[in-house]
């Protein structure tokens, strides 16, 4: 998975592009704490991620967690299997999706 | 008890023939038979003939006859003519004589009566007183008698005594005695009122006296044209025409024979006569002493009588020859060319235009029977009509019943991918025996076979079924192919009295594997194409033929299909199927047919023989069903495994593994992602918890069923037994509290189609299966 960082003007921008599973969550996780030391606002844009697994919930689980209150996470573009697993698991009306 | 057949030698067909039946040769050739008009010209001629004849004969006779009656009355005429004469000459001679004695005659004075009788010729002279005494004769016997004591004179007794006064001098010469030639001539003369001079005259004596007289009457007469006229006196010594007159018209004889004269005719009657070796109509008559004969030659006559026979037979034959060129001509007009028209029709009928008509319409006869023939054509044509119509919905309905117990829904298996088949029968006309069928006798095993019973007709078709039947339940029950057909074989020649049998083609192909086994019993070879190659014969042992022979052995051959093998099979209806010119299609054809492009269905390689076939058949006819069957293998259970280290890092390896066989086998993008899923959670729960030393292997097995168009996703380990399908339920309405170990086994229930687990040999194997979309 390539993970590709844009500065934008008031938040930072994390474009996924792949796969989003055990190999490659803790990649997320890493790519996202340091983009929230960065910035306040992270937006995860999902439109080339071709999938995403249990492990990759659990990363953006975690991090939406950890960031309450101090930052805001938005997940972005997602479409097709990986708007379904959001779905199907609740996660939609969890996180924010826009 | 082993049944023999006979079967055809040599190679053995499907097709039923008969052997030539040797024409059967009549014992005695067929009597010739006339045509009517000839039948009726000979009776014409024959009755024409008769005709002819029978008017000839007629007009003969009548006209002979008639000759006859004219001849008749001519020579009659002549002969009357010269009796007249002669009695007048006798006449003018006696009277004179008698007159002159009744007044001269002087008794006593004998010399001077001697020298009158001298003059007068009389051999006796005799004076008698009126009461016919002799007083005076130079008789010598009958001196002082009476005239009835002489025999010759007695008949004048009563006329002298009698009263009488009128007598005729001249006595006539009796017939009957001059005929017997004892005939006297008598002149009688009344002398001086009391007595009478007679004067008696012999044969002799009385010829001298008249013969001077008659001598001349005959000399110049002339009958007819050569005909003659005699005066002949009683001896048959011609007197007229004298000698001299005779000798000049070349006429020696001097008498003629009138015994046979008398002996051929009466008198005054007509008579044939030869004289002088000349034939003579003749006729003769008495007269006074002689005889007159009148005599014609009868060519004479008879020349016209011949003259006019010619013309009549000529004008008879003339009339007669008109009636028949009349009669014959009208009779070949109206009845002749008239059978011979119908007889056409007839014949134009016989040989099956049952559209003709026949009309002779010349007379009410020929009216009513053309009328009547086509009367009678027409019903049976209606009738015929009738029946074939019927035959055809029987045989039609006999045809449907036969395609229809063979599958024809293509495709059979929609939900199969791994075996792609079809198969097509073109009944003949006459309904066949051809049959074909195909079934899984379970999951893998599919088996398909054609067929082609010997003969055609019902019979063959209820031989059919109940092969097919035998066929079909045989091998439901697992056995081997080798003993369904050994069954078959043995359970169709039971009963089998109609001396039928089958060739067959079958084959048992397990699609998961692959493995073909087949048996050729006396069918024709199928063709098979390797997914890279052409279609070949398919080489192999040949068997006997089914229901031929009880007990016969049968030997399966084997083959091994691959992916894109297709096998092409057919009964004999294919390659021997003719074009117009009797010429067969042939192996060679159908390979070239097949080979000519490379067909991807088997519903086009069936498509694109039967198309080459129509072509080359054009509008010969179809002899024989034609039967086809292809058989197009997509591949069988397709197997991939690969085994990691139980780490992190590895499963990379997997997950690339997993998604190229998935992609291999079709799966959709959308598919693949939720594949993956699957097999992240799967394997990152087998890394993290399996294995608490941190050791171990990871195995997956993917698989591909074409034939349920399944895929099967496998992971062992040999960690800490564990069924993830028993992992809880993650709450899904609190997602922000919950544990988050259900999640992954939740994704993979969600996008799997069924889930296994087992435990065994000290492996966790959990199968995954999910199955393809259909959009491709």
């Amino acid at each position: 998975m390539n993970i590709t960082k844009q500065n934008e003007a008031d938040k930072l921008v994390l474009f996924l592009d792949g796969k989003l599973d055990t190999v490659t969550a803790p990649q997320l996780d890493a790519a996202l704490k340091e983009a929230f030391e960065e910035c306040d606002q992270v937006e995860v844009n999902l439109e080339n991620l071709a999938y995403v697994s249990s492990a990759g919930l659990r990363v953006l689980h975690s991090t939406h967690k950890r960031v309450k209150g101090k930052g805001t996470l938005v997940i972005s573009h997602a479409n097709g299997t990986v708007l379904d697993v959001f779905e199907s698991t609740g996660f939609s009306s969890y996180l924010n999706i826009v | 008890m082993k049944k023999r057949k006979q079967l055809i030698a040599g190679r053995i067909s499907a097709a039923g023939r008969t052997t030539p039946q040797k024409s059967v040769q009549p014992d005695e050739a067929p009597k010739k038979i006339k045509k009517l008009s000839a039948v009726f010209r000979n009776k014409l001629l024959m009755v024409s003939a008769i005709i002819l004849i029978c008017s000839i004969i007629l007009v003969l006779v009548s006209v002979i006859s008639a000759v006859r009656f004219s001849t008749s009355d001519a020579l009659i005429s002549q002969t009357d003519k010269l009796s007249d004469e002669l009695n007048y000459y006798s006449n003018v001679t006696f009277e004179m004589n008698a007159s002159y004695l009744g007044e001269n005659f002087f008794e006593n004075d004998e010399a001077y009566i001697n020298k009158m009788m001298g003059i007068f010729g009389a051999t006796y002279w005799y004076h008698t007183d009126d009461q016919g005494n002799v007083m005076h004769t130079n008789d010598s016997l009958r001196v002082n008698t009476n005239v009835s004591s002489d025999p010759d004179m007695d008949r004048f007794t009563e006329l002298l005594y009698g009263e009488e006064s009128e007598f005729e001098s001249n006595q006539p010469i009796l017939p009957e005695e001059f005929q017997s030639g004892k005939w006297k001539k008598f002149v009688i003369a009344p002398y001086n009122a009391d007595g009478y001079v007679i004067l008696k005259y012999e044969p002799k004596e009385y010829y001298r006296a008249l013969d001077v007289v008659v001598r001349s009457m005959c000399n110049f007469e002339v009958v007819g044209t050569n005909g003659k006229n005699f005066i002949v006196r009683q001896d048959g010594s011609i007197i007229s025409p004298s000698a001299d007159i005779r000798r000049n018209w070349d006429y020696s004889s001097p008498n003629i024979d009138i015994q046979k004269m008398l002996a051929v005719s009466a008198e005054k009657s007509l008579f044939s006569f030869s004289l002088n070796s000349t034939n003579y109509y003749a006729m003769y008559t008495q007269a006074d002493g002689y005889y007159a004969i009148s005599m014609i030659p009868r060519n004479e006559v008879t020349h016209s009588i011949n003259i006019l026979m010619i013309v009549v037979a000529a004008m008879v034959l003339l009339l007669l020859t008109v009636i028949f060129l009349q009669i014959n001509s009208l009779i070949k007009r109206m009845i002749g060319n008239n059978i011979e028209t119908v007889n056409q029709g007839l014949a134009e009928i016989t040989s099956g235009n049952l559209d003709t008509e026949i009309n002779v319409r010349d007379n009410v006869e020929f009216n009513q029977l053309s009328d009547g023939i086509n009367a009678t054509v027409s019903s049976l044509k209606g009738y015929i009509a009738r029946e074939s119509e019927r035959f055809e919905q029987e045989l039609d309905l006999a045809r449907s019943i036969q395609t229809s117990a063979m599958p024809n829904v293509f495709p059979p298996f929609p939900e199969r991918h791994d075996i792609d088949i079809f198969a097509s029968m073109k009944p003949a006309k006459q309904v066949g025996g051809d049959f074909y069928d195909f079934f899984f006798t379970d999951n893998a095993q599919l088996v398909f076979l054609t067929a082609d019973v010997s003969d055609k007709g019902i019979p063959a078709a209820m031989f059919m079924m109940k092969a097919k039947t035998i066929i079909k339940s045989l091998t439901q029950s697992r056995l081997s192919i080798e003993n369904v057909i050994a069954s078959a074989n043995n359970i169709l020649c039971e009963d089998n009295s109609a001396d039928m049998f089958v060739t067959v083609w079958i084959g048992m192909l397990n699609t998961e594997t692959g493995e073909l086994s087949y048996i050729n019993a006396g069918h024709c070879k199928p063709l098979l194409r390797r997914a890279d190659g052409q279609f070949e014969y398919l080489p192999g042992k040949v068997d006997f033929v089914v229901a031929g022979e009880e007990d016969v052995p049968y030997h399966d051959n084997h083959l091994t299909l691959k992916k894109g093998d297709a096998l092409f099979l057919y009964t004999d209806g294919v390659t021997e199927a003719v074009n117009t010119d009797d010429e067969l299609f042939g192996e060679k054809r159908l390979k070239d047919s097949l080979n000519k492009q490379s067909f991807e269905t088997a519903g086009s390689i069936c498509a694109a023989v039967s198309t080459d076939l129509s072509v080359y058949s054009q509008n010969a006819p179809q002899t024989d069903d034609i039967t086809m069957l292809a058989v197009v293998y997509h591949g069988g259970k397709i197997t991939e495994t690969i085994t990691v280290d139980a780490e992190i890092e590895e499963l990379d390896k997997v997950f690339e593994f997993i998604e190229r066989q998935f992609e291999s086998y079709g799966f959709a993008p959308n598919e693949l992602a939720e594949i993956g899923i699957i097999a992240d959670e799967i394997c990152s729960n087998i890394v993290r918890y399996a294995y608490p030393d941190g050791k171990g292997k990871l195995t997956t097995e993917v698989s591909f069923n074409p034939a349920t168009d399944e895929a099967m996703l496998m992971f062992i380990d040999t960690g800490i037994p564990f069924n993830p399908l028993n992992a809880p339920e993650p709450v899904l309405e609190n997602a922000e509290a919950r544990k988050e170990g259900g999640l992954g086994i939740f994704l993979v229930r969600k996008f799997s189609d069924r889930l296994q687990y087992e435990y065994t040999k000290n492996q966790n194997i959990l199968k995954i299966y999910k199955k393809r979309s259909r959009t491709k």
